[in-house]
């Protein structure tokens, strides 16, 4: 076991290696020059190509281009950027901003700080409600009640999350008027402890009810296989109650590779959070990626990027840690 | 050659599948015609299909016609489904703008599929070196936020329906990898893959032959669930403006008017009906693969 997790730790130093070198070549071959963009924002370029406002650029400020790009360390050989950009990363510097050159850590821990609220606590709803909804349509197999659930996660497998939101918003902000629209808090209150829980209800419910389906099919078809096992059988010979079978033997091993799915929809919240953050006006990574995205600022997107695949990989290796600690049956050498 | 018409000591699911003549007696489509579900599925993607195929039949109104005399219309009897800000009509605009998710969908599904059928099955029969290499990047893509990569690589390639479809197409594939590399994995421990070896195969007829027939049933239960999965990434992008370029229409892009809170609130139809369209198809195409897989599940009686 300790092996195993020590290899299992390792393991991890290669990945955040390669996602780091992935996300800043990635960015660093993008066609186009940063400070195009850069220039793009400030000038009035109507009807000209990317090209063409580069050149008039370089005509009429060429001095000034090539010190901006010395500035911002552009002009070097793309290893050299990415062994300074690590450096400058380990001691907390994450660089500016291309568009607006201010500085991206203190926006960013205020961003991951929103972020991680909104998607822990959906994330924990739609545990409870996969694995409680999933448990129960399994163990009630073929009753209306397993119908009804198995009718609506169909449903809601194929309704995108923020078309969701959409009709959250719609229905309980604007026609009832009993939910706010989006936002963190109001600023008339200041932000509240009641002001920002009554602000997540609804980000809360949208996100969690359309993250569960995933796990709730997952969680039925493993208390299903389990139900069928012989060892249930035996308890159930033994004159065991009905409860004890069904916490005890049915759902305790049931639940064990559900664990692993947990792990496996992360990379699925924190990439829908571009869309829900956008539509709930959640000033979070997910809506600054979609905004940096949109002004292809890439110094920001590969922060955000960066941050949340590193937020990925330590939570799945927590996971994997957990699951090896909770499931007797497989020895890890 | 002669020894493939003998007496089959070693039955493959597959040759016995071919044997029965005629799609529609065919063993798969009666189990397949025998659900529901999936029949209701069939029926809902077929009229979406036919809709998007005859478009400038169904939907008269050039879905790009600007009309500023009439918009923000409700639904009516010459706007089934209202109008714009500009006044055009949503009906054309939704069947034409499904012609472009359905083709973003299905190209972006043969891309994914294309990929994770190639590195899958070589990962799973070749082992070693190539197993180790392809599942480590298989490991990695994983660890990343799937969404905001694809933002990402959208940005850096530009707003165009190629690059949506392309973007998807490459960064979907592991999860789809990893399934048919399992399949491999148990496959080639198979009686008919040894009977083949046994009489001198060579790994290429062996992948060919038997490897990959039996591999079919799962790919396409996999590319029908990847069409709605595919759909509705495309929905996402194009919701964010990073997608389908505007004056084209696509399910996406028509949903994002309703990022404006006055048409969120007051023209429920610009947003609803693509969205309700679009959700129609991704149930449909769902339907449809739930079907496929119970159909082609050898293990469910018939």
């Amino acid at each position: 076991m300790r092996t195993y997790i020590i290899r299992r730790v390792l393991l991890t130093i290669p990945v955040l290696f390669a996602i780091t070198f992935i996300n800043f070549t990635l960015i660093h071959l993008a066609p186009g020059d940063p400070l195009i963009f850069l220039m793009m924002q400030t000038d009035q370029t109507g009807g000209m190509t990317n090209r063409q406002v580069l050149e008039a650029n370089n005509n009429l400020y060429g001095d000034f281009m090539d010190k901006r790009r010395h500035e911002l360390g552009l002009d070097l050989p793309i290893p050299v950027q990415y062994v300074n950009w690590l450096g400058q990363l380990s001691h907390g510097d994450f660089g500016r901003s291309m568009i607006d050159g201010s500085r991206i850590f203190p926006e960013m821990m205020l961003r991951l700080k929103v972020t991680l609220q909104l998607t822990m606590i959906s994330l924990i709803f739609s545990i409870i409600i996969g694995i409680t909804l999933g448990t129960l349509s399994a163990i009630y197999q073929y009753t209306w009640f397993d119908s009804l659930v198995s009718l609506v996660s169909y449903l809601f497998m194929s309704v995108p999350g923020f078309f969701l939101a959409l009709v959250g918003i719609n229905i309980f902000a604007l026609k009832l008027k009993l939910l706010p629209i989006g936002r963190v808090y109001d600023a008339a209150t200041g932000g509240t402890l009641d002001d920002r829980l009554f602000h997540l209800i609804l980000p809360v419910l949208v996100i969690g009810l359309s993250s569960s389906v995933g796990l709730l099919r997952y969680t039925r078809t493993s208390v299903l296989e389990v139900m069928r096992e012989d060892y249930v059988n035996v308890a159930r010979a033994k004159g065991l109650p009905e409860r004890v079978i069904r916490f005890r033997h049915i759902l305790r091993n049931a639940l064990v590779p559900v664990v692993t799915i947990i792990g496996h929809e992360l990379p699925g919240v924190f990439g829908g959070s571009a869309l829900y953050e956008t539509v709930f006006l959640w000033p979070g990574l997910g809506q600054w990626a979609a905004k940096a995205a949109a002004s292809h600022d890439f110094a920001i997107m590969m922060v955000v990027i960066t941050v949340t695949a590193t937020l990925i990989v330590f939570t799945n290796l927590f996971v994997d840690i957990i699951y090896a600690v909770i499931d007797p049956r497989i020895s890890y050498s | 050659m002669a020894v493939e018409t003998s007496t089959p000591l070693f039955e493959d699911p597959t040759r016995t599948a071919q044997r029965d003549q005629g799609f529609f007696r065919s063993r798969f489509w009666r189990r397949f015609s025998a659900n529901k579900v999936g029949v209701i599925g069939l029926i809902i993607v077929s009229i979406l299909v036919f809709l998007s195929a005859a478009a400038p039949l169904v939907a008269p109104i050039s879905p790009g016609k600007i009309d500023p005399f009439v918009g923000f219309q409700p639904p009516s009897a010459t706007h089934w489904f209202g109008t714009d800000e500009t006044g055009r009509d949503i009906w054309s605009r939704t069947i034409y703008g499904g012609r472009i998710s359905l083709f973003v969908g299905l190209m972006a599904v043969l891309l994914r599929s294309g990929i994770a059928l190639t590195l899958g099955s070589l990962s799973g029969y070749m082992g070693g070196i190539v197993d180790l290499i392809v599942q480590r990047i298989v490991d990695i893509l994983l660890a990343f936020p799937t969404f905001i990569f694809l933002l990402i690589l959208v940005s850096i390639l530009g707003p165009s329906i190629a690059n949506v479809f392309i973007a998807i197409g490459l960064l979907s594939w592991p999860s789809e990898a990893r399934l048919y590399r399992s399949r491999v994995l148990s496959l080639r421990q198979m009686d008919f893959v040894l009977a083949a070896r046994s009489i001198g195969a060579s790994n290429v007829r062996i992948l060919r032959r038997h490897i990959m027939p039996n591999l079919v049933g799962f790919a396409l239960v996999a590319m029908t669930y990847g069409i709605g999965g595919a759909i509705l990434t495309e929905a996402g992008i194009s919701f964010l403006g990073l997608g389908v370029p505007p004056p084209t229409p696509s399910w996406g892009n028509l949903i994002q008017a309703a990022n404006t809170l006055s048409v969120l609130e007051n023209f429920w139809w610009m947003w609803v009906a693509p969205g309700i369209m679009m959700i129609a198809c991704v149930l449909g195409f769902n339907f449809i693969g739930d079907a496929l897989r119970d159909a082609f599940d050898p293990h469910r009686g018939r």
